[in-house]
């Protein structure tokens, strides 16, 4: 494994030790799922390793350990991160992995290159996104104590900027799906399915670019563990 | 400057972390127990970046079987977390000459920076945010915290009130997921409360100190009065130079980003002025 700075963004890079010629490129969750996820990511992409795939983790720049800041990005800046990664990985056949609103942001992207991606339970509307994510806010706040002062443009206590907020509260799945792909539903919260196969319908897809796992969500707050069936999952789902 | 993304590695545990050399000093970010570097709200990224930016180095790790760093999560105990921060402390001073040291914790990594300042006498400045007492202590710390229950209360109060169960069916929040975090016991199940306890009384080995210790909580944290109170007279029997400080309304992870501009700022001014021991 080893850290690189790749185009400003802070990458976590997992070598195989014989390589098999394919490339994993990992968007994670953003926000406070991000935090959450970190360590279940970083433990399905060192597997991917050790079965021959070179993998790359990254932080799209203003979070995670890149630089910079949410309140300083400007509108396209996540989608320009994700293709100067992809570019970067050109020797290899790639296959993409994202996670809840990195799978937004990843399927917005320019994948012509790629071979598949692997939604892992996708947000597939910012602006829906955000009501939740200021819904679960207010319950935090309810039970906390008084309100507190939150900026018009904060998501989970971070500030983002006009562009970038706007950007997100007006991004949705793409129309046509981008390239080859896979849905993966991880949570017991089964109202999803019915908007997965809805973004599964309008993109042609049968019923086998679905699957349903129940599994705790990872991107929300836990201790970290080894994540065994979360590997297997994700493994199983990449060879 | 920016960061520089470097492994340390010493007698085959590796972590992750991120430096900036900007100067003859550095304080080292140590996140929660099951943290990241970056922390909640980035808020040890935040402090580093704020720091950097008076002259101080920084260093952020990722203990061993967290974020990035290779290892088992169910093998990291609080020992090693502290021997984590220790690895930290001596890369300093090999590749960098630095031996004036700070640490800033969350959480779990207040209790590790304490461990790590009981061991090398170069800390001089300890910042813990949020601390819970050390398992041993937990009863104790629970008997001094009166207000704790008053304020359990007050949260049970509030979650029976009808306007925050109007809120929370009109809007889309998973409310199974929020009484369980709510309910959740921060300290987690037996093993991991095992896994917590250090082979050492740290706040016996610390008497004596020093150095000086910023305590930092939220007025809203449940668990603050206890910890607040043992803390203090744990600091006053050592005579240990201490100061506490109470962010106002913000619960244990000061959740929104005026809270955490508050915890940054005040976090950095402290490490940055002058000695001011009496």
């Amino acid at each position: 494994m080893k850290l690189e700075i790749v185009n400003g963004i802070h990458t976590t890079q997992y070598m195989p030790i014989t390589s098999n010629g394919k490339g994993i490129l990992v968007i994670p969750a953003l926000f406070d799922e991000k935090r959450s996820s970190h360590r279940a990511v970083a433990t399905f992409c060192d597997a991917l390793s050790k079965v021959g795939y070179f993998v790359i983790h990254a932080d799209l720049t203003g979070t995670g350990n890149s630089q910079s800041d949410m309140q300083e990005l400007k509108k396209g800046q996540w989608i320009d991160d994700i293709n100067g990664l992809i570019n970067t990985m050109e020797e290899y056949e790639i296959t993409l992995i994202a996670i809840r609103c990195g799978a937004l942001f990843a399927a917005n992207a320019d994948l012509n290159k790629l071979k598949k991606m692997i939604l892992c339970q996708p947000i597939i509307n910012g602006a829906n996104m955000i009501k939740q994510m200021k819904t679960r806010r207010m319950v935090q706040n309810s039970v906390t104590g008084e309100a507190p002062i939150i900026d018009e443009y904060e998501l989970d206590g971070e500030i983002l900027s006009t562009d970038l907020y706007t950007e997100l509260s007006e991004m949705t799945m793409p129309a046509t799906a981008p390239i080859n792909y896979k849905i993966l539903q991880f949570s017991f919260n089964t109202r999803v399915m019915a908007d997965f196969q809805k973004l599964n319908n309008m993109w042609g897809g049968n019923d086998d670019k679905i699957k349903p796992y129940i599994h705790e969500p990872f991107w929300n707050s836990h201790s970290p563990g080894e994540y065994t069936d979360l590997v297997k999952i994700i493994t199983d789902e990449v060879i | 400057m920016a960061e520089t993304p470097v492994l340390i590695t010493e007698n085959d545990i590796t972590i992750a972390a991120d430096v900036e050399i900007t100067g003859g000093k550095a304080v080292i970010l140590i996140s929660g127990w099951s943290g990241t570097r970056y922390g909640p709200q980035r808020i040890l990224w935040r402090t580093a970046k704020a720091l950097a930016m008076t002259g101080y180095s920084t260093l952020r790790l990722d203990f061993r079987g967290r974020g990035d760093s290779p290892g088992n999560p169910n093998d990291t105990t609080l020992d090693c977390m502290i021997d984590d921060v220790s690895m930290a402390v001596k890369w300093l001073k090999i590749n960098h000459g630095i031996t004036d040291i700070s640490l800033v914790g969350i959480c779990s990594g207040a209790n590790v920076a304490l461990g790590v300042a009981s061991l090398h006498k170069e800390v001089s400045k300890v910042v813990c945010w949020s601390i819970l007492p050390f398992m041993e202590d937990k009863a104790k710390a629970a008997k001094q915290g009166t207000p704790r229950k008053q304020m359990l209360i007050g949260y049970m109060k509030k979650i029976f009130r009808i306007e925050t169960w109007k809120k929370l069916l009109r809007g889309e929040a998973n409310v199974g997921g929020a009484m369980k975090t709510l309910a959740k016991d921060k300290e987690g199940n037996d093993l991991e409360k095992e896994r917590k306890k250090s082979k050492r009384i740290i706040t016996k080995e610390l008497a004596g100190y020093t150095g000086q210790i910023l305590f930092i909580f939220g007025e809203n944290d449940p668990e603050a009065a206890g910890s607040g109170a043992f803390f203090t007279e744990w600091a006053k029997k050592n005579k240990i130079a201490y100061q506490i400080i109470q962010i106002k309304g913000a619960p244990h992870n000061f959740y929104t980003a005026s809270w955490t501009a508050d915890v940054v700022e005040k976090t950095s001014m402290w490490i940055t002025e002058e000695n001011t021991r009496g």
